[in-house]
Formats: structure tokens, C-alpha cells, sequence
């Protein structure tokens, strides 16, 4: 009998709609509940470790974006043609996550928000993901770590979607990236759930 | 059979982010050219990682591999303590995630002595304490010999954080009898415990 899921997670995109979209290209069901910023004191204190996202497997609660991202690739074929390959698509997903953390997400002020955010671009995103595109370019393949697609090709959409969106000059030179952001956009599953989706601004 | 590949695993002079796949090894008993490179080196050593920082895990001279989860998740996998199937392995990552978040949240680089002890005290209090009860009371009620039953490199990132804990923190491991019983029985395993027995000892 399949497992069934429910994702529990704020009403935004943050750490969770990642997973919302491995689902999709899964063409995997999930209860997708949503809660709001005021609810968090109270669901916080049901969560394993007062954290979200969590996914329920079978009402089981597995907590940390990371195994639940990782969790979902290998159950459904999105982990890479071997160990080595889930290494790299790991590496690449941690990489973009602890440079794109170091954005002032909470600012409250929007002027010092818009210098962090410059800076932060500009001496640890850019650089971080220059060197992913210059090694994508070279590999001229469809996909970013080998044959077929993985978890990391749906990251670098997701980032690179948000990116288009709120500042498109920044990503001028990864070309090789957006195209590849492109061709995921495409695909079976994934197609569908982003013209049907909740937008949100992060 | 093919030869073994050769691991050379690239990082400071540390534990930090490194100690766990030296752990990994040393209970794979694997072996590994343990590069460490000093604060001075590090400058002129930069350039050859895939991003400019360490840990780095090099295979067979190429294929150099960093993020800490990344390579320990790669090793643990390859010599058989990632669990049995994608739920065991996605509990372990749960579990060492979930570690590495509260215990890096120590003031590691707080210069200030009276400063540092505030931000470590409050990290343990609000943090730290009590991820490390509930997962102590789940092994309890689940009556687990180790952190997913059967050993797991969960069982040495456990092991890690008490050992280094008990230098500066031991007071408050007194109330998870389940977590240092992992720690004791890891601790004892072949190859952990020869490991433990020489290595370097380092602040954290």
C-alpha cells in the first residue's frame, strides 16, 4: 500500500516549496497544509523539534527540508544514477542553500535590505554559482549532474524562477543555468503545479 | 574486486566540520590521507576547492567533493551505516541535521569570556537541551540500542557532539541517559575506538 504524506509548512515558499515541487514531478498526492505566520506558536510546539518543514509518512513526522528533499528523490527516482551523483547534486543543493541563507531575509528596512541583499549577491551568490555555470557549460548535457534530472536541477529552478522575478539583472551571466532552469520548467508534473500554484513573494 | 579508491579528506586542523567523515572512516576502517591545513596555508590552498571552502573530500586524486553532509552521507552510504532504505537514511539525516543546527549555534568565534558563557548558556538552554531530551526520550520509548536501531553514522555525529560537549558543557548532559549510552556504546565499537584513542584532541 503507498505511503501517504502530508507537508506541513508555513503559507510561502521558503524551505518548502522545494518539496511541494518534487512532489509534482513525482505526480506524487500530498495533503499540503498551510498555516499562518500567527498559528506558529501553536504549531511549533507540535513539531518534533519546534521546526517546519515536516513531512508525515504515514502520520510519522521527519523534520529537516534536507532529508525530507532527499527523502522524496530517492523513493521516487530524482537521487541520481548512483551514489557518486547524489553526492554532487547534494553538494551543489547545500552549497546554494548557505549562500542564499545569507540573504537579510527579515530586514525590516528596506534600504539596508537592498544593500545586504547587493552584497551578499555580489561576494557569495554570484561567485557560488558562476562556478556551477561554467562547469554546466562545459558539460553540455540537459541536465546539471548527469543524464537525467534530479532534485538539483528542480533547486536551481526554483532559484532562478525567484531570481527572474525580483532582480533579473543579477543573473545576466549564468545563461546555461536559466537555460536549464527553462527546460525543468517543461517537465511532465512540474509544468502543471507551477501554472496552478499559490504565488508567493519567498 | 576493484581496488579501494583513494580518499583524501581536506580540512583545518579541527573537529568542526570535519570529525564525523574521519569517524566514518576510522569504523569503515577505511583509509584516508588526513590533510589538514593550517590558517597560514589556507590562503594559498583556497583556489583548489570546488568553493572555496573546507571540508573538501577528494576521490582518486579528482572529484573534489565539499558540504560536510554531502561527503559523510556518500561515505556512510558506500560502507553501509546510512540505514537499510531512503526512511532509515532520511532519519539519520534528520538527526544530524538537526545536531549540527543547534550546535552551531554555540559562539564558537566570541572573544568576550562573560559574553560567550551568556550566548552558550542560552544556545544550550533554548536550543541544544531540548532537541537532544526529545530525541533522548524517543530512543527510550522505542527502547533503541542505537539512534535507528541498528548503528548508523548518526550513532558517531551523536558520539561527537557529547565528547566535544563534555569539555565545557558537561553539566548539562546529565538528563539524557539514552544519548550517553550511545555515546558509550559507539565509543567502544571497533575502529571508533582505536581512532578515539590517538587522535588529536582540538577545542571543537
Amino acid at each position: 500500500m503507498s505511503e501517504k504524506y502530508k507537508l506541513t509548512y508555513f503559507d510561502a515558499y521558503g524551505k518548502g516549496e522545494i518539496i511541494r515541487i518534487l512532489f509534482a514531478a513525482a505526480k506524487v498526492e500530498f495533503e499540503d497544509h498551510r498555516f499562518k505566520v500567527e498559528e506558529w506558536p501553536k504549531i511549533s510546539k507540535e513539531m518534533p523539534f519546534g521546526v517546519v518543514p515536516v513531512l508525515f509518512i504515514d502520520g510519522q513526522p521527519l523534520s529537516q527540508s534536507g532529508a525530507i528533499m532527499r527523502y522524496i528523490a530517492s523513493k521516487y527516482g530524482f537521487a541520481g544514477a548512483d551514489q557518486k551523483e547524489a553526492a554532487y547534486c547534494e553538494m551543489i543543493v547545500s552549497q546554494l542553500d548557505d549562500v542564499f541563507t545569507k540573504l537579510p531575509w527579515f530586514e525590516p528596512d528596506p534600504k539596508i535590505k537592498e544593500e545586504k541583499t547587493e552584497a551578499v549577491w555580489k561576494e557569495s551568490i554570484l561567485p557560488s554559482m558562476q562556478k556551477m555555470e561554467d562547469y554546466f557549460k562545459e558539460k553540455k548535457r540537459d541536465y546539471f549532474t548527469g543524464e537525467k534530472l534530479t532534485y538539483c536541477d528542480v533547486v536551481m529552478m526554483h532559484i532562478l524562477i525567484q531570481a527572474q522575478i525580483d532582480c533579473p539583472q543579477r543573473i545576466k551571466t549564468l545563461p546555461t543555468l536559466c537555460a536549464l532552469r527553462d527546460r525543468v520548467k517543461e517537465v511532465d508534473g512540474v509544468k502543471e503545479y507551477l501554472a496552478t500554484r499559490k504565488v508567493c513573494p519567498a | 574486486m576493484a581496488p579501494s579508491p583513494k580518499y583524501k579528506l581536506t580540512y583545518f586542523d579541527l573537529w568542526g566540520r570535519g570529525e564525523v567523515t574521519r569517524l566514518i572512516f576510522a569504523v569503515s576502517k577505511i583509509e584516508f590521507e588526513d590533510d589538514r591545513v593550517t590558517r597560514e596555508e589556507w590562503p594559498k590552498r583556497k583556489a583548489e576547492m570546488p568553493f572555496g571552502q573546507l571540508p573538501v573530500l577528494f576521490i582518486d586524486d579528482k572529484s573534489p567533493l565539499s558540504q560536510s553532509g554531502a561527503m559523510e552521507r556518500y561515505l556512510a552510504t558506500l560502507h553501509g551505516i546510512n540505514g537499510d532504505n531512503p526512511l532509515e537514511a532520511a532519519y539519520c539525516e534528520m538527526i544530524c541535521s538537526t545536531l549540527g543546527d543547534v550546535f552551531s549555534g554555540l559562539p564558537f568565534m566570541e572573544k568576550d569570556p562573560k559574553v560567550k558563557a551568556e550566548k552558550a548558556k542560552k544556545q544550550w538552554e533554548d536550543k541544544i537541551l531540548p532537541a537532544l531530551k526529545h530525541i533522548d526520550t524517543y530512543i527510550g520509548e522505542k527502547k533503541k540500542e542505537y539512534i535507528i536501531g541498528k548503528f548508523s553514522y548518526a550513532d558517531l555525529y551523536v558520539m561527537q557532539m557529547l565528547l566535544f560537549s563534555q569539555k565545557d558543557y558537561s553539566e548539562y548532559l546529565k538528563d539524557i541517559p539514552n544519548l550517553a549510552a550511545i555515546r558509550d556504546r559507539t565509543a567502544q565499537r571497533d575502529g571508533v575506538k582505536e581512532y578515539l584513542a590517538t587522535r588529536k584532541d582540538c577545542a571543537h
